[in-house]
C-alpha cells in the first residue's frame, strides 16, 4: 500500500505529469497528427501502401505525439486503436511515462488499452504503474493489467498475478494464466491446476497451456487431480501430461488409460499420442487387445502407425 | 419359436420406431458434445459475456439470450421456420413481434384505436351498396385513419420535431451508400465517416425515446384482419358469390353537389380500380384493383407520414416505385400490399417492397412467378420496424443492392417468406466494399443483420424458403450472417440449392453476433472465398447445418469451421456423400485462432457418408488442426436404419 502511495506522489511529481496535464498539446503537433492519423489508419485497400509511412511519420515524431494519441485512445473504431498501439509501440520506451501517466484516466477502455500497450512495449520500469491498477473495478483493466505483466516478465509482478488468477471475472483468469506461463512462476502451479476445471474454456485451455511450460515441475500436481470429481479437470490433465511428455508424465497416464471411463481412456491415449514419447508404445501393445471402444482404439492406432517404423 | 420370431419382429419395430422418432438435433448434439469433449470443451463453453463494450439501450432481448448460449440457434431457427409452415400472416408476425422486444423490456406497446368510445365507430355514408365490400372497405377505412396514425403517433410521441425530422433525414444516411465513395481521398472518406458517427452518437441521445410497438403492432392488426378479409372476399369471388361488375356499379346516386358528406369508398387518395388494365400514378392511401394487367407509379412524402394498403385481386402487375418509402413500405407509418395472383414486377428503389424503416411494411404474393427488384432497405427489411414479404407460389427473382432481402437493422427485423418455387436471390453489384477491395460489392443482404458498433446493436433478419432449387448469389456479408449484436439467419427447406457468395457468408458471423445457415435436404453446392461456412469472428458464433444430401463445400480460407478472434465456427453435415474443399488447410476446418491471448473455437461435424475431403479432414477421421482451438469428427454417428427412416 506504502508502495503503491509513494509511486502516485512519484508520479504525481513528476515533470511528465505535469506536463501531460497541465500543458496542453501544441496545435501543430495536433495538426500533425491529425492529419498522418487519418491515412494511418485508414482501412481502404486502396491506400494501403500509404499506411505504415503515415505511421511510421507519426512514430518519428517521437514523445510530442503521445499526448494526443493516448487523447485519440478512446475511439470506438478498433482499426484506430490497432493504429494507435503499433505507433506507441514503435515510439516504445519514451511513450512509457505519458502513458503511466494516463493510467489514471476516468475511462475505463482508455485504461485497459494504455495496459496493453504498456505490456506490448514491455519495459520493466512500467510494472509498478501496472500493479497499481490492477485492482481496477473494471474487469478489462484487470485483464490487460495480467496480460502485460506476464508479457514484461519482470517478477515484479508475480504476487498480482498470482492474485487475478482468482480473480471473479473468467477472462481475468485468463490471463493471468497466461502470464503465469511466461513469467514461469512455480508458485503459480496449483492455482493453475486447479484452472484446469474452470468454467471458462480460454481460462482451463491457457491454464493448461502455462503448466505444459513449468514441464516434470507441475506433473505431480495433475497426477494428483487426475481422480477429481470433475472429470474435465482429470480429461484436460491428461492432455496436459501428455504435452509435457516426459516419462513421468507418460507413466501417470498410464493409468488412466484404464479407466472404466471411456472419454478418460480417449483422453489418455490421445495424450499419449501427442506426446512424442516411445515409452508409450509397449503401454499401448499391452492395452489394445483389451480395449472395445472405437475411438479408443483409432487413438491406439495411430499411436502403432506412428511408432511403426521405429 | 413363432414367440421368439414374434419378439424379434417387435424388436425390430421398435428399432425402427425408435430410430424414427430421434430428432437430427439429438444426433447432433451428442455428435457436438463427443468432438468437444475430445477437446476438453463442453457445450457451455459456447457462451460470451455481455459487456465486452458498454451496453446499448437497443439490444434485442432474443438475440442477447442467444449470445448467452448460441448453439441454440439451430433450436431458434426451427422455431422460426414451424412458425411459418402454414401460409398466414398471423403466426409469422406475432412471433417475429415477440423476438423484437428489448432486453429488459417487461411491456410493449400495443396498437392505438382512436375509435373506440367515439362516433366514428357508429357508422358513415356509404357509396357501394355490396355489404361484403362495405366491410372490406370499412376495416380499411377503420385501420387507415383509427388504428394507424394514432398509433404511429404514439410511437413518436416522445421525439422534438427535430428529432423525427432527424430519422428520415440524417438517420436515412447511415443506412444508404453512394457509389461515388470509391472515388473518394481518404480525407473525404474520414470526414463523411466522422459526420455518420456524429449523427450516430446524436441519434443514440433521444432513440430509446423511439416505441417502435406501437406502430408495429397496429401495422400487424391490419395485416391479419385484412388479410382474412381479401380472401373471405377472393374466395366469393372466386365461387362466383359476388360478380366484380355489379358490385362496382351498385352504387349510391350522389348528389350533383359532391362534396359535402365523405362517402365510403371515396375518400381522398383512395382510388378502386376495376377489372381492366389500370394505371395509377402518385401517392395514395388506398388503392383495391379487382384484376387486369395495371401499373402502378407510386409516389411517397415522408415529411407527411401515412398508412398506405394496396389490393390487387389479379393480373400480371408492374409497381413502380417513383420516391423512396413505396411499395409496402412503412415510413414513421405502415404499408401494406396483398397482390393475390400473376406474374408481377415490383421495381422498389430503396426502402420499398415489405420496408418497415421506424415503421411497419407487409408484402404479401400468393402466386405467380415474380420479380422484386430494389436498392437499399427492400424486400424484407426493417430498422426500428419490421418488415415482411410473404410469396406463396412461382419461380421468383429477387434482387436488392444492400439491406435487402431478409435485412435486420437496429431494433428491426426483417423476413422473406417464400412457399414454393425455385427462387433467385441476387445481392449486390452496387456499391463496392471500398474498405477490404477494389473489385468486390457489399451485399448485406440475404438473411443478414446489422447493428452500428459500437452504438447501436443490431436485429434480426432472415430468408425461410420451404421449397423448390434455389440460388443464393451474393458478395460481401450475406446468407445467414451477421454484424454487431445482431442475428441472421437462412433456412432452406428442400431443392438442390446453390450458395455463392465470396466472403463473409452462409453462416458467418462477424464481432458480437450470430449466423446461421440451416439447409434441410437436397444436393447443395456452396462456395466462397473466405470467412464462411462456419465462421464466427471477434465473439461471434456461426453456424452452418446441411442436414440431408450429397453437398458439395468449397472455401478457399478460413471458412468450414473456423473460429476467428475468440469466434466460435460450427459446420454440421448430418447426412449424404459429401465433398469438402478448401485451398489453405492451416485455417480450415476446424480451426481456431489466437487472439487476445486465447483461442476461438472451431468444430467440424459429418455424421454420416462417404465422404471426400481436400483439406485437413477425412472420411471416417478424427482430428485436431494446430491451432487454438479446432479440430473436427467424421464419423458415423447416424446409423444406417435411421437413414432409411428418414427416408432418404
Amino acid at each position: 500500500m506504502i508502495r503503491n502511495i509513494s509511486l502516485i506522489l512519484l508520479i504525481l511529481a513528476s515533470p511528465v505529469y505535469s506536463i501531460f496535464a497541465v500543458e496542453g498539446i501544441p496545435p501543430e503537433i495536433i495538426k500533425k497528427v491529425d492529419s498522418l492519423f487519418i491515412i494511418a489508419s485508414s482501412g481502404e485497400v486502396k491506400y494501403q501502401k500509404m499506411v505504415q509511412p503515415a505511421i511510421d511519420s507519426i512514430a518519428a515524431l517521437g514523445t510530442p505525439a503521445v499526448p494526443r494519441l493516448i487523447e485519440k485512445y478512446d475511439t470506438q473504431d478498433a482499426r484506430e486503436r490497432l493504429t494507435i498501439n503499433n505507433i506507441l509501440v514503435k515510439i516504445g520506451k519514451l511513450a512509457v511515462p505519458y502513458l503511466l501517466g494516463a493510467l489514471n484516466l476516468d475511462n475505463a477502455e482508455q485504461v485497459s488499452r494504455i495496459c496493453y500497450t504498456l505490456g506490448e512495449i514491455r519495459d520493466s520500469s512500467a510494472v509498478s504503474g501496472i500493479i497499481n491498477v490492477s485492482d481496477h473495478y473494471d474487469w478489462r483493466v484487470r485483464s490487460d493489467c495480467a496480460g502485460a505483466l506476464g508479457k514484461i516478465g519482470d517478477h515484479l509482478g508475480d504476487q498480482t498475478v498470482l492474485n487475478l488468477l482468482l480473480d471473479t471475472v473468467e477472462t481475468v483468469r485468463k490471463s493471468a494464466a497466461v502470464s503465469s506461463g511466461q513469467l514461469k512462476m512455480i508458485s503459480s502451479i496449483p492455482l493453475l491446476v486447479y484452472m484446469l476445471g474452470d468454467n471458462f474454456y480460454g481460462a482451463r485451455l491457457c491454464a493448461s497451456e502455462a503448466l505444459v511450460k513449468f514441464g516434470d515441475a507441475a506433473v505431480g500436481a495433475i497426477s494428483d487431480s487426475l481422480n477429481s470429481a470433475d472429470t474435465l479437470l482429470g480429461n484436460l490433465g491428461c492432455t496436459t501430461l501428455g504435452l509435457i511428455g516426459t516419462d513421468s508424465a507418460i507413466i501417470v497416464l498410464h493409468a488412466q488409460i484404464h479407466s472404466e471411463n471411456p472419454m478418460r481412456r480417449i483422453m489418455s491415449v490421445e495424450a499419449m499420442y501427442l506426446a512424442n514419447n516411445p515409452l508409450v508404445c509397449g503401454f499401448i501393445e499391452l492395452a489394445q487387445p483389451h480395449e472395445t471402444d472405437s475411438t479408443v482404439l483409432f487413438y491406439m492406432n495411430k499411436i502403432i502407425d506412428k511408432y511403426d517404423s521405429q | 419359436m413363432r414367440c421368439i420370431w414374434i419378439v424379434i419382429l417387435l424388436s425390430l419395430f421398435g428399432i425402427s420406431l425408435f430410430a424414427q422418432n430421434i430428432p437430427d438435433s439429438v444426433y447432433e448434439r451428442q455428435g457436438l458434445e463427443r468432438l468437444m469433449g475430445m477437446m476438453n470443451l463442453k457445450l457451455t463453453d459456447l457462451t460470451f459475456r455481455d459487456d465486452y463494450t458498454n451496453k446499448d439501450s437497443f439490444r434485442l432481448a432474443s438475440v442477447a439470450n442467444l449470445m448467452r448460449h448460441p448453439y441454440g440457434m439451430i433450436e431458434f431457427v426451427e422455431l422460426y421456420k414451424d412458425t411459418c409452415l402454414s401460409l398466414k400472416p398471423e403466426p409469422i408476425l406475432n412471433f417475429v413481434f415477440e423476438q423484437m422486444a428489448k432486453e429488459g423490456q417487461t411491456a410493449r406497446g400495443m396498437m392505438i384505436d382512436k375509435s373506440v368510445g367515439t362516433e366514428t365507430k357508429r357508422g358513415m355514408d356509404l357509396f357501394y351498396r355490396s355489404n361484403e365490400f362495405n366491410r372490406l372497405l370499412r376495416k380499411v377505412y377503420h385501420y387507415l385513419y383509427n388504428v394507424i396514425p394514432p398509433s404511429s403517433d404514439s410511437a413518436f410521441a416522445l421525439l422534438r420535431p427535430n428529432e423525427k425530422k432527424f430519422l428520415i433525414n440524417q438517420f436515412r444516411e447511415l443506412l444508404t451508400e453512394d457509389t461515388a465513395d470509391e472515388h473518394r481521398t481518404p480525407e473525404q472518406i474520414d470526414s463523411i465517416q466522422n459526420i455518420e458517427e456524429e449523427y450516430t452518437k446524436q441519434f443514440v441521445k433521444f432513440g430509446a425515446k423511439i416505441r417502435k410497438d406501437f406502430i408495429i403492432a397496429a401495422g400487424m392488426t391490419t395485416t391479419i384482419d385484412l388479410f382474412r378479409e381479401i380472401n373471405l372476399l377472393t374466395s366469393d369471388l372466386r365461387a362466383q358469390k359476388a360478380d366484380i361488375s355489379r358490385m362496382l356499379k351498385d352504387t349510391v346516386d350522389l348528389p350533383s353537389k359532391s362534396g359535402i358528406g365523405e362517402f365510403l369508398g371515396r375518400n381522398k387518395g383512395w382510388i378502386i380500380g376495376g377489372p381492366k388494365n389500370d394505371s395509377y400514378k402518385g401517392e395514395y392511401n388506398f388503392i383495391i384493383d379487382f384484376g387486369g394487367d395495371d401499373r402502378y407509379d407510386l409516389t411517397y412524402n415522408p415529411e407527411k407520414p401515412h398508412g398506405t394498403i394496396i389490393i390487387d385481386l389479379s393480373g400480371n402487375d408492374i409497381y413502380n416505385a417513383n420516391s423512396a418509402y413505396c411499395i409496402a413500405s412503412g415510413c414513421m407509418s405502415a404499408g401494406l400490399l396483398f397482390d393475390m395472383s400473376g406474374d408481377d414486377i415490383y421495381n422498389g428503389g430503396s426502402f420499398s417492397c415489405a420496408s418497415g424503416y421506424f415503421g411497419f411494411g407487409f408484402l404479401f404474393d400468393s402466386s405467380g412467378h415474380d420479380k422484386y427488384y430494389g436498392d437499399t432497405h427492400t424486400q424484407g427489411a426493417g430498422t426500428f420496424g419490421l418488415g415482411v414479404l410473404m410469396d406463396a407460389g412461382g419461380n421468383d427473382i429477387y434482387s436488392g443492392a444492400l439491406y435487402a432481402q431478409g435485412f435486420g437493422g437496429p431494433e428491426g427485423a426483417g423476413l422473406i417468406v417464400d412457399y414454393t418455387g425455385n427462387d433467385s436471390y441476387i445481392a449486390g453489384n452496387k456499391y463496392k466494399d471500398v474498405l477490404r477491395y477494389e473489385d468486390h460489392f457489399l451485399s448485406l443482404s440475404q438473411g443478414f443483420a446489422y447493428g452500428f458498433r459500437p452504438y447501436m446493436s443490431g436485429g434480426i433478419g432472415a430468408i425461410i424458403d420451404f421449397a423448390g432449387n434455389d440460388s443464393y448469389l451474393s458478395d460481401i456479408f450475406a446468407q445467414g450472417t451477421s454484424y454487431w449484436w445482431s442475428l441472421g439467419l437462412i433456412y432452406d427447406s428442400g431443392g438442390n440449392d446453390q450458395y455463392i457468395s465470396y466472403q463473409y457468408a452462409q453462416g458467418a458471423a462477424t464481432h458480437m453476433s450470430l449466423g446461421v445457415l440451416l439447409d434441410q435436404s437436397g444436393n447443395d453446392f456452396y462456395r466462397g472465398k473466405g470467412l464462411m461456412q462456419g465462421c464466427g469472428h471477434d465473439y461471434s458464433c456461426a453456424i452452418m447445418l446441411d442436414r440431408n444430401g450429397n453437398d458439395i463445400y468449397h472455401a478457399y480460407d478460413l471458412s468450414q469451421a473456423a473460429g476467428s478472434a475468440n469466434g466460435f465456427g460450427i459446420q454440421i453435415d448430418d447426412r449424404g456423400d459429401d465433398a469438402y474443399y478448401v485451398m489453405k488447410k492451416h485455417n480450415t476446418q476446424g480451426f481456431g485462432d489466437a487472439r487476445r491471448d486465447f483461442g476461438s473455437i472451431g468444430l467440424f461435424l459429418d455424421l454420416n457418408g462417404t465422404d471426400k475431403y481436400d483439406g485437413n479432414g477425412g472420411d471416417n477421421l478424427i482430428w485436431k488442426t494446430p491451432s487454438k482451438w479446432g479440430g473436427g469428427m467424421d464419423w458415423e454417428l447416424i446409423k444406417q436404419d435411421s437413414i432409411k427412416a428418414k427416408g432418404q
